[in-house]
C-alpha cells in the first residue's frame, strides 16, 4: 500500500510561497538592476555657454563637476560670478542622482545678475541643500541650480 | 530529548512525510517525523518540536509498523539498538520517555504492555494514515486525493494566514518603498521632438500645455537655428523660471548652453546662436 500523505503545506499554498518568493526575486532584479551606484557616476563632466540676462547683458557660463567615490566638487562661472560646492552623492535610480551640499560659497556675485539666476547660484550653496540630477540625452540636468554637466572625456 | 516550540512547522517538516498519533491529552495530536527522528505535538495550534533521538524514533517506528501486533522486546532492542548491545533498561527507559511524550505514562493505553511477550501500539490512537508503512516514500505523491482530518485543516488554514500576511506585508513593503521613490523624484518630464531642417529639437516641459506654448513661442527662434545650423544637431529646449535654456548637444557627447531671458527671445543676436551650435 503506497497510499500517501504529507503533514504540513498543501501543494497549492507551496506554490503561492514559491510564486511570491519569486515576485519579490523579481523586484529586488529590478531594484537592484535600476540601481546605480554612487562611483558609477565618477567622473569630470561639463558645460559651457552664454547667459542672455534680461538687461540685454551676455555672460558667459560654464559648469564643471567632478564625482569622485561618491564625493562630489562643482563650480559654475557666471560672469565674475563663482559659486563652488562639495558634497556627496546620496543615490542613482533610474538614471536620477541626487547630491546634498555640505560646503558652498559665491563669489564676485554681481548685482546685475537676474533674481532666479542669483537665487540658483544661492542655493547651491548652503549646507544641507538637495540637487535632483536628472539625464537628459546623457548629460545630466541639476533641476534646482540649473546646471548642466556632460561627460568630459571626449571634450 | 530535545523540545523546541515553534510555529508554524519548521520547513523542512513541510515535505517530509508524517504519521499522526492521537495523544492522551484532550485535543493535542502528534505528527510523527521518522525520517528526522523527529515528533510535533500540536494543541490549540501551538506545535512543540520534540527530537526523540535515533533510538527512540526508530522504537516508535517499529511499534508504528505493526499497530495492534505485540512486538517483542527483543525484536525492538534489535531494531532500536541495531549495532550496540544495551540492557533491558535502556528500552524502558525508551518507552517510558515516548509514554511520556505521548501523555501515556499514566494509562499506558498508547504503548500497552504485554508481560513476558513485549509492546503494542494501540492502533485506535493512529489518527492517518493506519500504518506507518503507508506514508509511503518522502517524495511520493498522492493518486487520489484524501480529505485530511479536521485539525489539520485547521492547522493549514492557520498556516495559509501566515503565508498570506507574509505576502502582503512583503507587497506592502515593496509597493511603500516604490511610492516613497517616485514621490522623491522629480516630476516626469513631457516632451516633444520635431525636426526643423537638419536640426533635431526637443521640447521640454513638465506641464503638456505649457509644453506647447512653448513650440509656438519659440518657434522665431528654432527657425533662425535651423537656417544657421551648418550641420546636423540635437537640440533641447525648456522654459524654467524666467529664461529660455537652450541646450545644443555635440557629437563628442558635450554640450554648450545658452540661457535667454524671456524678455530677450527677440533679441538674441545670430552670432550668439552659432556660438551654441556644434
Amino acid at each position: 500500500m503506497s497510499q500517501g500523505t504529507q503533514c504540513g503545506i498543501s501543494r497549492g499554498w507551496l506554490l503561492t510561497m514559491l510564486a511570491t518568493a519569486l515576485a519579490m526575486l523579481l523586484s529586488m532584479l529590478v531594484l537592484w538592476l535600476n540601481f546605480i551606484s554612487s562611483t558609477e557616476l565618477d567622473g569630470r563632466y561639463q558645460s559651457t555657454g552664454q547667459v542672455h540676462l534680461s538687461n540685454g547683458q551676455v555672460l558667459a557660463i560654464s559648469h564643471s563637476l567632478q564625482v569622485n567615490n561618491g564625493r562630489f566638487y562643482a563650480m559654475t562661472r557666471q560672469g565674475d560670478s563663482i559659486l563652488e560646492t562639495s558634497g556627496v552623492v546620496e543615490y542613482g535610480f533610474l538614471g536620477n542622482y541626487r547630491l546634498r551640499v555640505e560646503d558652498g560659497q559665491v563669489t564676485g556675485l554681481a548685482s546685475e545678475i537676474d533674481d532666479e539666476l542669483v537665487f540658483n547660484l544661492l542655493y547651491g550653496r548652503h549646507k544641507g541643500s538637495t540637487i535632483r540630477l536628472t539625464s537628459i540625452d546623457g548629460c545630466l540636468y541639476a533641476l534646482e541650480t540649473r546646471q548642466i554637466y556632460c561627460p568630459a572625456r571626449n571634450l | 530529548m530535545n523540545t523546541s516550540p515553534e510555529t508554524p512547522l519548521a520547513e523542512q517538516e513541510s515535505n517530509v512525510a508524517c504519521l499522526t498519533i492521537r495523544t492522551g491529552r484532550s485535543d493535542c495530536y502528534a505528527h510523527f517525523y521518522p525520517v528526522l527522528y523527529q515528533l510535533t505535538l500540536v494543541k490549540s495550534g501551538i506545535e512543540e518540536k520534540i527530537d526523540l533521538g535515533y533510538s527512540g524514533s526508530r522504537l516508535l517506528e517499529r511499534l508504528l509498523r505493526e499497530p495492534g501486533d505485540v512486538v517483542s522486546r527483543e525484536e525492538l532492542m534489535n531494531h532500536a539498538w541495531a549495532d550496540r548491545v544495551v540492557g533491558q533498561g535502556s528500552l524502558n527507559q525508551q518507552i517510558y520517555t515516548l509514554r511520556q511524550v505521548l501523555g501515556d505514562e499514566k494509562s499506558r493505553e498508547i504503548i500497552q504492555t504485554l508481560p513476558r511477550r513485549g509492546y503494542l501500539l494501540n492502533p485506535n490512537y493512529l489518527v492517518y494514515p493506519p500504518s506507518i508503512d503507508d506514508i509511503g516514500a518522502v517524495s511520493e505523491t498522492l493518486d487520489t486525493p484524501t480529505p485530511q482530518p479536521a485539525f489539520l485543516r485547521r492547522h493549514s488554514r492557520q498556516r495559509a494566514s501566515w503565508l498570506i500576511l507574509l505576502s502582503l506585508f512583503s507587497i506592502i513593503g515593496i509597493a511603500l518603498f516604490m511610492a516613497l521613490y517616485t514621490i522623491s523624484q522629480p516630476k516626469d518630464l513631457h516632451s516633444s521632438e520635431m525636426n526643423l531642417g537638419s536640426l533635431h529639437v526637443r521640447y521640454i516641459d513638465q506641464d503638456p500645455q505649457r509644453l506647447q506654448q512653448l513650440i509656438l513661442q519659440t518657434h522665431g527662434l528654432t527657425s533662425r537655428l535651423a537656417v544657421l545650423a551648418s550641420k546636423p544637431a540635437n537640440l533641447v529646449l525648456s522654459l524654467r523660471g524666467g529664461f529660455y535654456e537652450l541646450l545644443c548637444l555635440q557629437s563628442n557627447g558635450g554640450a554648450r548652453s545658452l540661457m535667454l531671458h524671456e524678455s530677450q527671445l527677440n533679441q538674441v543676436a545670430d552670432t550668439q546662436l552659432s556660438r551654441c551650435l556644434p
